[in-house]
């Protein structure tokens, strides 16, 4: 790598000061440990493929897929939904009077409605991670079956709630959101605690569970509420007794 | 010297190499992220931030590692990266009210981890070493003496003329021989470890 007119390094002259060229001896052999770059090497092959540029505020929290369309796709996405809505609303008033006529449902209506209303058990799961983490801060919506859009007969309101509490993941943009919500802890911890909540609500099932957890603490914590720290750090390390964040959470805990 | 550096990012992705293209994050993040934190960590950032700094480098190689097509070579393009990183790094660090740390205070260390400490002891000094310098310098230095980069590649990297890398590596030289007597670390005080 040494360029032919380049000065001779440090390391080679003979008169360089020796404490020098020691420590720049070390620090050449410095790297990250092996833990840290597969641990880093993880999280990126779990990302999707990455974009040109990253995506405009309005569109971030979707689909990566929904910034690269063409204008059209938008608009056909827009008319289909409106589509949908419009169907949905005739079908509800339908489904209202034929409500007000027979007043009392049949059994198997019933048992079709309260199945397709609760959460499947995949889902339920899926969710119990973030939705356990988040127990000390508002409940979380319910999320409904991914199966009851295709049930024959399902209410309709299960169909209108489905698109709208099953964002795909994206840690890229989960990332920012907390990168933004460690930044701020240090001056401004309400904004953390609400960029945790907003990341919650946008990610309930994202990658950076965890993470969201140990600052919305830390945010409460530098808010004046140590109590409630205490109790959501107490909630998390049982709930994630191996993870890396336990350790720091129970030093903090002993020396709050 | 941040739009300098963002043009040679540009104009490392200007022509395609056979292999880059083909690399996925995780490959690059597995053959590059030791030397891009040694970087990092020499050029100011701090060991606490140290994780967050590779991230930020290498969540940019994914968002772009598509369009990079090698005029430069992918570890020159990786550095460009670092050194804009590193950059806003110490700009935020410096910002900051309280300092952060990488391991909570009174964490118990064993008798048997005495060579990570001295370890850790001559990279801090070299770290305190160089904060001393201004940020020019610094790239220069780090980049020539740890990196073992050439002086042209250093030049087109800091966006200044190859006479003036020149100097900035003397006057660095000079300013860190300085510091080294100021701090009284005698050359039997750095034993580094095998």
């Amino acid at each position: 790598m040494n360029g032919s007119d380049d000065p001779p390094r440090l390391s080679e002259l003979s008169d360089a000061p020796s404490g020098l060229t020691d420590l720049l001896d070390e620090a050449k052999s410095d790297q990250l440990s092996d833990d840290r770059i597969e641990a880093l090497a993880a999280f990126f092959d779990g990302l999707p493929p990455g974009g040109s540029e990253a995506p405009p505020p309005e569109a971030q929290g979707r689909p990566p897929t929904a910034t690269t369309q063409a204008p059209t796709a938008g608009l056909r996405v827009g008319v289909k939904l409106g589509m949908a809505a419009f169907a949905v609303g005739v079908v509800g008033i339908g489904g209202w009077f034929i409500s007000r006529r027979v007043p009392a449902p049949q059994p198997s209506d019933t048992a079709a409605t309260s199945s397709a209303l609760a959460p499947s058990a995949s889902v339920q799961a899926a969710s119990e991670e973030s939705a356990t983490a988040a127990s000390t801060a508002e409940p979380t919506a319910p999320i409904p079956s991914a199966t009851t859009s295709s049930t024959p007969g399902a209410p309709v309101g299960s169909k209108r709630r489905a698109p709208a509490t099953t964002p795909a993941p994206n840690p890229v943009e989960e990332h920012r959101l907390l990168r933004s919500a460690r930044a701020a802890l240090v001056t401004d911890p309400a904004r953390a605690k609400a960029l945790t909540d907003e990341h919650r609500r946008r990610f309930p099932r994202g990658v950076l569970t965890q993470e969201r957890e140990v600052i919305a603490i830390e945010a409460v914590r530098k808010l004046g509420n140590a109590k409630a720290a205490r109790s959501k750090a107490d909630a998390f390390t049982k709930r994630y007794p191996k993870s890396p964040h336990t350790k720091n959470l129970e030093h903090a805990k002993k020396n709050p | 010297m941040a739009e300098h550096l963002w043009r040679v990012l540009m104009t490392a992705s200007a022509k395609t190499p056979p292999t880059a293209t083909r690399w996925s994050v995780g490959q690059v993040v597995r053959a590059h992220a030791g030397y891009v934190g040694r970087t990092l960590r020499y050029l100011g950032v701090a060991e606490a931030d140290l994780d967050d700094a590779c991230q930020e480098v290498f969540l940019v190689v994914h968002r772009r590692l598509s369009e990079f097509e090698g005029r430069a070579s992918i570890t020159t393009w990786l550095y460009a990266i670092c050194l804009r990183v590193a950059s806003a790094h110490r700009r935020r660090t410096a910002q900051r009210r309280e300092s952060t740390m990488h391991e909570p205070p009174d964490r118990p260390t064993g008798p048997t981890q005495e060579h990570v400490i001295r370890r850790q002891d001559a990279r801090s000094q070299l770290q305190k070493l160089l904060a001393d310098l201004d940020e020019d310098q610094r790239v220069v230095f780090v980049l020539f003496e740890i990196e073992e980069r050439s002086m042209t590649e250093i030049a087109e990297l800091a966006g200044c003329p190859l006479q003036t890398a020149y100097y900035r590596l003397h006057a660095a030289r000079k300013q860190l021989e300085k510091g080294l007597r100021r701090s009284g670390v005698a050359p039997s005080d750095v034993v580094v470890p095998s």
